[in-house]
């Protein structure tokens, strides 16, 4: 009995910590409709600084939680008034791009001052130390300590909400700013202050946990997918909810430890999905998000059609054939692979208008596969990469029968469950898959008599494979399909209203997407000889959102040329600096406030539009040589929508 | 006239030629001796391996000046994070470009088995000094490969000794990868043959820092011993909690996956005084080892710990070899490591085995001290000295198949 109350005790622990940053992201949802990424780094700096203070100052937890507390809050609001303030009302690609920026550049900051990975039990005063004897069981003082801070402050904040004036205040602030405006109530500093109050619980947080935790720059990176999780199962925005689903989800992964240990990760986002099909919207009900607003600074068509164009292609080509001389050949293989990775990716994010945070399902998934068939079962490469990607594909088009007709963050939401499913069960097989060893000594074969393994040979045929899928790709786009695809992103109504089963142009385009992916995800395995859970983890999810946006969504070159960045800075980056991800964050920073529709886009938008704009003949000029020749009219009609 | 000019050119070739000919066997691969540490910097090894491991192999590259057979030793240091993938990148990336005659550290078993895979098809020499797992030697043992240090087999020593003393019931939290697999495979052998009982075990996932459930469920079973199979950083929270949540002051005994200096420092002298642990060198044992953890102390600020004790003499005994041999063909380097006996401070009786290329060497069985009896991470008082065949498995019981 003492160890099942044990096992509860453990879980309020851990839930504790949950449910005080769901709290936090909560908040920040509620007022600005900004899913704030960067609270797991902020969790992280609030350990930091406790640790820190600790260690070198002797400070005990009450110093380290204050100081944690005010200082990260603090951080908070200003990165909210300078930076996050700007993406207001924006996709929640920008969003997610900004903060995962900040969060690379946070994370890689702390780790130049502070590598060792280790806890801070010295923070624990005299007086929480030991364990007490409560009777029914013997428990450590601290970590009950944890559980009753945690609960006093969600208490605490939940009565501020809602019984208070200055909650009163808030919550209007988030529902109807403007006309609070009129009242006089000063809406900015409502916005600041709470998210300087979310971010400084999230400090709380971590400086609560460095006692018990190992304090790392990465210590935020599994927390935020689980607290994300927990806030839209909870009903994002609602605070009620975020709170019973953080403490629930912490029982739930102390019960799955003692029931299976393996599954204790991933039983939250079971969780999720489970609610997220049996009462869409979260279990309390939160802001409204089909209404989320989706504004995506979109391609003009003379962009669009610039891309489809010879020349672009004449000089992608170009580029293609030059590269292995250039670098390394398997990282040239791995630039045209995740660029391939990331076109996948875009089609579906600015061609159909859905963001998916779980695309390396695929990309994992086909290795996988291939690499069992061909490791375990015998099968030659060259078969083993077809069931592979035909396996793969298939999967795509069950998951996309469940998946076309959500829209917006539960599209994203569930997208991420399902890849976090299919990490676990690639973990699970593990004599089959390798586990978390991965599944080494993959051969390449031959083709067509030409031997793969000479890296040069395997990048040319990597490319022939790449650029195949990229005409394809361009046809499509040009094809009544494609402008049907963006029809319906551009207004789903009016696409039904003319008769266009909306449903399946999306189901389309999500299993191409798939096909795609898993295309780049076999070729990739091939190209290394191996393959890890790496190419199932959320993290791959998170690379083609970066290079897409990077190098400009839309623009089929663009998430190539973006793949191409953020391979060749991570590589060249770590034989010259420690500080790769430092400059990788600074630029995805930039790149999303001055530049959102990515390098790429960005430059063509200034070369292309502005001379629309400034000439008073349309399009074809001598100066954008070789612009596809669009008809004028349509040209003149392209709205500059931004 | 002519043919005197043409016969004289004909002879100069041909002797200049057989003049480098003559000399090809005895000669270096490249024009540097390029030397591969690949290791955890940064993640949950860092400080049972990491830049210790390095320390250890500078101090060894010391002892030959620098040079081997007239070229320079270059040591390539690259961090893993604990991931094989990375770790392979890197290896295929070196040789590939730079070339490399030996690959060192492997903190990790995963890494250790990925890389050692690459590195026996594409011929480089691999010294595993920092893995534990028993398949380097069995399933996966291969020619370029040889396994120094310790497998997991070894470090159920202090299980064997504890079932003797009546500790018969057991229980198992192991860390769901490699290492951590090898190791309750090697402890439930253990429990089995000297006749104890696995009342129950349970696989975590790794890294992971929070263990009290599954401690609480060790507790629950009434298990009088509980094994803590992991290391670095893991092993320092589940010991720390099995400390916190009462098993310690219970009566139960615990003993860990792999138990480095670093950890006893990590989670405090008093989490494992009282505890017994297989120690692969200790470098308080005597004054042989004492002189070299001076050295080492004087270049890092800490003393040696086991894993970097055996990288130190994997790149010296290596390096013996290529100097005696001449050349560092790794044909040639491994046929003369096979059946070969050593002996020194830190790997004492040492015999590279030839059949499943396991170095067999003295191990240790050390208890802790209590935190009043330390001085200066002096932690284990040394209670037994086990020969390293019976500690590790002995050569014939290896299922490697040396098709080589």
């Amino acid at each position: 009995m003492s160890y099942y109350i044990s096992l509860l005790f453990n879980g309020l622990v851990s839930g504790g910590f949950v449910a005080l940053m769901s709290l936090g992201m909560s908040i920040i949802f509620g007022m600005m409709r900004i899913v704030n990424f960067m609270h797991g780094s902020l969790y992280m700096l609030g350990a930091i600084i406790a640790y820190f203070l600790g260690f070198y100052f002797g400070a005990s937890i009450w110093i380290g939680m204050l100081a944690a507390s005010i200082l990260v809050g603090v951080l908070g609001a200003i990165l909210e008034r300078t930076l996050i303030r700007r993406l207001y009302g924006l996709d929640l690609a920008y969003i997610l791009i900004l903060t995962t920026g900040l969060s690379l550049f946070l994370e890689d900051t702390v780790r130049n001052f502070y590598s060792v990975t280790s806890s801070a039990p010295f923070l624990v005063p005299q007086v929480l130390k030991g364990a007490v004897n409560l009777g029914f069981i013997v428990y450590p003082k601290y970590r009950l300590f944890v559980v009753v801070v945690s609960i006093l402050l969600c208490l605490g904040t939940w009565f501020a909400l809602e019984r208070t004036r200055l909650g009163a205040l808030v919550r209007a602030a988030s529902e109807r700013p403007s006309l609070l405006k009129c009242f006089g109530g000063n809406v900015p500093l409502l916005i600041s202050g709470s998210f300087f109050f979310a971010c400084a619980l999230a400090g709380l947080a971590g400086a609560l946990s460095a006692p018990m935790r190992n304090v790392s720059p990465y210590m935020g990176q599994e927390m935020i997918n689980i607290v994300f999780a927990v806030v839209v199962a909870g009903g994002m925005g609602s605070i009620a909810g975020s709170v019973v689903m953080g403490f629930a989800s912490g029982i739930l992964q102390a019960l799955m430890a003692i029931v299976y240990p393996q599954a204790s990760t991933v039983i939250i986002y079971v969780l999720m999905l489970v609610i997220l099909v049996v009462r869409p919207g979260g279990i309390f009900s939160g802001v409204d998000i089909s209404q989320f607003p989706l504004h995506y600074t979109p391609m003009t068509e003379r962009v669009r059609a610039f891309f489809l164009s010879r020349p672009a292609a004449m000089v992608a080509l170009a580029v293609g054939f030059l590269l292995p001389w250039f670098v390394y050949p398997i990282l040239a293989t791995d630039i045209i692979l995740w660029g391939l990775f990331a076109v996948g990716f875009d089609l579906l994010f600015a061609y159909a208008g859905l963001l998916s945070f779980g695309q390396a399902a695929y990309w994992g998934t086909a290795a996988y596969v291939m690499g069992v068939l061909a490791m375990t079962f015998g099968a030659p490469t060259w078969l083993a990469f077809i069931a592979g990607v035909a396996i793969s594909t298939t999967l795509g088009l069950f998951f996309g029968l469940i998946l076309a007709r959500k829209k917006g963050i539960y599209f994203s939401m569930i997208t991420f469950a399902i890849s976090a499913i299919i990490a676990f069960v690639v973990n699970q097989f593990a004599d089959y898959t390798g586990g978390e060893d991965g599944l080494h000594g993959l051969s390449r074969g031959t083709l067509f008599g030409m031997d793969l393994q000479n890296d040069r040979v395997y990048y040319h045929v990597c490319m022939a494979i790449v650029i195949l899928v990229i005409f394809f790709l361009c046809r499509l786009l040009k094809s009544p399909y494609g402008l049907s695809l963006l029809g319906a992103r551009e207004n789903e109504r009016r696409m039904m209203s003319v008769g266009y089963n909306v449903f399946f142009l999306r189901l389309k385009a999500y299993v191409l997407s798939a096909f795609i992916v898993s295309t780049a995800g076999a070729l990739y395995a091939l190209n290394h000889q191996f393959v890890t859970l790496e190419m199932v983890n959320w993290r791959a999810s998170g690379e083609p959102v970066m290079m897409t946006l990077l190098g400009g969504a839309g623009t089929i070159f663009g998430p190539v040329l973006g793949a191409g960045i953020v391979v060749v800075m991570r590589n060249a980056l770590s034989s010259i600096t420690d500080n790769g991800s430092l400059y990788l964050g600074l630029l995805f920073i930039t790149v999303i406030l001055f530049a959102r529709r990515g390098i790429l886009g960005e430059s063509l938008h200034n070369i292309l539009d502005r001379q629309q704009n400034t000439s008073p003949h349309n399009g074809s000029d001598g100066k954008t040589a070789g612009n596809h020749s669009e008809p004028v009219h349509s040209s003149k009609e392209a709205a500059d929508v931004d | 006239m002519r043919t005197m000019r043409k016969a004289a050119a004909v002879f100069t070739v041909i002797s200049a030629s057989l003049l480098f000919a003559g000399s090809a066997d005895a000669q270096m691969m490249r024009d540097k001796y390029n030397i591969l540490l690949l290791t955890d910097l940064s993640s949950s090894y860092s400080e049972s391996s990491g830049p210790g491991d390095v320390a250890a192999a500078k101090l060894a590259i010391e002892e030959f000046g620098g040079k081997i057979n007239g070229v320079p030793i270059n040591l390539i240091t690259a961090d893993t994070k604990l991931d094989p993938a990375v770790a392979v990148n890197k290896a295929r990336e070196l040789i590939d470009t730079v070339g490399l005659s030996q690959i060192t550290s492997l903190s990790g078993s995963s890494v250790a088995l990925a890389v050692g895979k690459l590195a026996n098809e594409r011929k480089v020499l691999t010294t595993v000094a920092d893995a534990g797992t028993t398949r380097l030697t069995n399933e996966d043992c291969a020619k370029y490969v040889f396994h120094i240090g310790y497998n997991t087999n070894a470090m159920s020593i202090p299980v064997k000794m504890l079932i003797k003393d009546g500790v018969k019931k057991w229980y198992l939290i192991s860390a769901d990868m490699a290492f951590g697999k090898s190791l309750r495979d090697s402890f439930a052998k253990a429990i089995k043959e000297s006749g104890g009982e696995l009342v129950g075990e349970d696989l975590t996932p790794f890294p992971a820092d929070e263990f009290s459930s599954y401690l609480l469920k060790a507790k629950a079973s009434g298990a009088q011993g509980v094994g803590l199979l992991s290391s670095g950083q893991d092993l320092r929270n589940v010991a720390k909690q099995a400390y916190e949540f009462g098993l310690l002051e219970a009566g139960i005994k615990i003993v860990p996956g792999q138990l480095n200096l670093s950890d006893v420092k990590g989670s405090g002298a008093e989490v494992w005084a009282g505890s017994l642990a297989a120690l692969i060198s200790y470098w308080d044992f005597d004054d042989e080892t004492r002189k070299f953890a001076a050295r080492f102390h004087k270049m890092m600020g800490f003393h040696p710990g086991d894993t970097h004790s055996s990288n130190y003499v994997a790149v010296r005994e290596v390096l013996k070899t290529v100097e005696k041999l001449g050349t560092d063909d790794p044909d040639k380097v491994v046929a003369a490591l096979e059946g070969l006996k050593t002996g020194d401070a830190i790997s004492r009786n040492a015999t590279w085995r030839k059949k499943d290329h396991m170095v067999e060497h003295d191990f240790y069985v050390g208890e802790g001290k209590q935190p009043k009896d330390i001085k200066d991470e002096d932690y284990f008082k040394i209670i037994a000295t086990i020969p390293g065949a019976e500690a590790l498995g002995s050569e014939s019981e290896s299922t490697c198949k040396h098709d080589w």
